[in-house]
């Protein structure tokens, strides 16, 4: 390509292209966002970096699967498998939380950060061995199989779902973190476990309580990106990934942080699969050293720690 | 007042020490008139393991840096020597020794965009670097031949047989332990020490920590390196499954289940963990659950690792945690 190309920005597609691909963006951004903000709640109210965060998301995905083969082709068994499913890794994650997780709290931090990866481990042979190696897939939903048409701009509907219920959820949790009795609680014991403990907040129940909203979120992200693309058991690493690149980009254990860091990471990979398209993952750590160079403790983070305040 | 050699006696051990590195000696230069092909392929395969996961100790135990992405540095350096083999006409000890340079260039890379991270952040992002690097490897078929890997590889005539290749091992582990110890038991290691103990004060009595941490993370990168070019060497063949996530867990595992807080127990973890990798895929496809079983049983019931308890246990009681 000549200068006059490049100038001319002709190797570009054309911007209907553009904005799709930018929507797009977004839409995936907001799936991140559904699967951050429960890593980086875990991670502000528990102190743990949950890295079997991925895996759960992968078995959202799955019970999602498995509760639509159930079901049938029915009108309404992907909306019935988009609410049961996040139980289901809801209470997988209770069960973590109770047995697991509960004895390695006196522990050196590393100890807790190995006993996720271990989950990681489990969870990665353990979908191979209930659901096979090979990809599953999930239909979407008759209502929103088609695409929406903005003049000349060509959009899925599902997406267009996505792009709509990411923003409300994030609403929501913000609602119950900052307006409710519950959100206070929790913020307290993320401030002083100890100090909230003495003052009568039952500190193991709303652990428990926190970690399975989290989960929750995670299961109900894999839900929806069931349909989007191919269910494979090696999904849970490359989501964790990339919401880690989100939780550094956003700054760690900041909610509106997750959201601006999973909007950079989604629309970056969408224009990055445009220039290099095997590749695009790229593009995703281009802006994160960015950021570790300018912002090493994230765009919205706290510079002298996720627990301070 | 004490002469040089008696300082330095002090400082690397004392004489039960000595003892116990003949005896390794010893038994690394018979092994191979004991054992048959294929169990010699499994030494060589331990001793590669052994020298990774002791250097991987080094900021693991040693200095307090968890890394979750060590594949990357081990498959930089293998891909490194398979590429030069296979693609210029250069010397085998040049394409060998560039290996751990490529491997270390790697680890500071990496290292210089992390290390002012710490704990978990760091862990995370070395995770997320290692992935960049095996989706370059898998992807690039035009360079590293994707997912195909470099197979057959040139056997050296030096290598012809495989107990030269099984002594050219042992050297190099020894060498790369020897090089250890002394770096651990150095000025240098033991900065690394107070920064694993407190950060923060060693920080205060002027230990530039960050650079520590680096220079740290960059010599295990070049012994990943050469842990992963003898590797290559040893079956001929490359794979992006070189740099791949599960054998970063790997590593992990295997300083962990061996002691992290030991100089030798990475070693003996090492050899565990790749017998039993040996002994389980024979009978299932399904390591990655035994791994995670391995895992917790550490974490919640062995967090010292294997050697790291038998240490406790020789202590007299009053001196145990």
């Amino acid at each position: 390509m000549d200068l006059w190309q490049i100038f001319s920005f002709s190797w570009l597609p054309p911007l209907p292209t553009l904005i799709t691909q930018l929507l797009n963006g977004v839409a995936r951004a907001m799936l991140l966002f559904l699967i951050s903000s429960g890593l980086t709640l875990i991670l502000g109210v528990l102190g743990v970096v949950n890295f079997a965060h991925g895996s759960l998301y992968m078995l959202g995905a799955y019970a999602c699967y498995t509760i639509m083969i159930y079901l049938g082709q029915d009108v309404y068994s992907f909306w019935l498998a988009l609410i049961l499913a996040p139980i289901v890794v809801a209470i997988v994650g209770a069960l973590i939380e109770l047995f697991l997780l509960r004895r390695v709290y006196e522990a050196e931090g590393i100890m807790q950060l190995l006993l996720t990866y271990a989950l990681v481990l489990f969870f990665s042979d353990f979908v191979r061995l209930v659901w096979g190696p090979q990809y599953r897939d999930v239909n979407r939903p008759e209502v929103l199989g088609g695409a929406v048409f903005f003049g000349k701009v060509i959009f899925p509907s599902y997406n267009l779902f996505i792009l709509i219920l990411g923003p409300v959820t994030a609403l929501i949790l913000w609602m119950i973190l900052y307006k409710t009795k519950f959100g206070k609680t929790a913020r307290a014991i993320a401030f002083d476990r100890e100090m909230a403990s003495a003052l009568g907040v039952n500190v193991p129940f709303l652990y428990t309580t926190i970690f399975m909203i989290g989960c929750g979120l995670a299961g109900l992200g894999g839900a929806l990106a069931a349909p989007m693309g191919s269910i494979t058991p090696t999904m849970d690493i490359s989501i964790i990934v990339e919401s880690f690149v989100v939780v550094v980009i956003g700054g760690m254990g900041s909610f509106w942080g997750a959201f601006l860091g999973a909007l950079i990471v989604g629309v970056a990979h969408a224009f990055g699969i445009l220039i290099l398209p095997r590749i695009a993952m790229v593009s995703i750590f281009v802006v994160m050293a960015v950021v570790l160079i300018l912002r090493p403790w994230g765009l919205l983070g706290n510079p002298l720690g996720p627990l301070t305040k | 007042m004490e002469n040089t050699s008696q300082k330095r006696a002090k400082m690397t051990g004392s004489r039960s020490n000595w003892t116990w590195v003949i005896v390794g000696i010893a038994v690394l230069a018979v092994l191979p008139f004991l054992l048959s092909t294929f169990y010699l392929h499994l030494a060589s395969t331990i001793l590669i393991m052994a020298l990774f996961a002791m250097s991987f100790n080094l900021i693991l135990g040693y200095t307090g840096i968890t890394s979750f992405g060590h594949a990357a540095f081990f498959g930089v350096g293998a891909y490194t020597f398979a590429l030069l083999s296979t693609k210029t006409s250069w010397p085998l000890v040049l394409n060998i020794s560039l290996a751990p340079v490529t491997g270390a260039l790697a680890a500071f890379i990496v290292g210089y965009f992390c290390i002012r991270l710490h704990g978990i952040l760091f862990a995370m992002l070395t995770l997320a670097f290692s992935q960049i690097f095996y989706t370059i490897a898998f992807q690039w078929y035009g360079f590293t031949g994707g997912d195909n890997g470099i197979v057959g590889l040139p056997s050296p005539a030096v290598f012809a047989s495989d107990k030269a290749f099984y002594y050219f091992t042992a050297v190099i582990f020894g060498a790369g332990v020897a090089i250890l110890w002394r770096l651990i038991h150095s000025p240098f290691g033991y900065a690394l020490w107070t920064i694993r103990e407190n950060s923060l004060r060693s920080a205060f009595i002027g230990v530039e920590v960050n650079r520590h941490r680096l220079i740290a993370f960059t010599i295990t990168g070049a012994f990943a390196g050469m842990a992963g070019v003898l590797f290559t060497m040893l079956d001929h063949q490359v794979f992006p499954n070189y740099l791949h996530w599960s054998l970063s867990t790997e590593v992990l595992i295997m300083a962990l289940l061996g002691g992290m807080l030991t100089f030798t127990g990475p070693a003996l973890g090492a050899m565990m963990v790749t017998l039993l990798r040996y002994w389980i895929s024979s009978y299932t496809l399904y390591w990655m659950i035994f791994l995670s079983f391995i895992l917790l049983i550490i974490v919640l019931f062995l967090q010292k690792g294997i050697m790291g308890t038998i240490m406790e246990r020789m202590k007299p009681p009053e001196l145990r945690t």
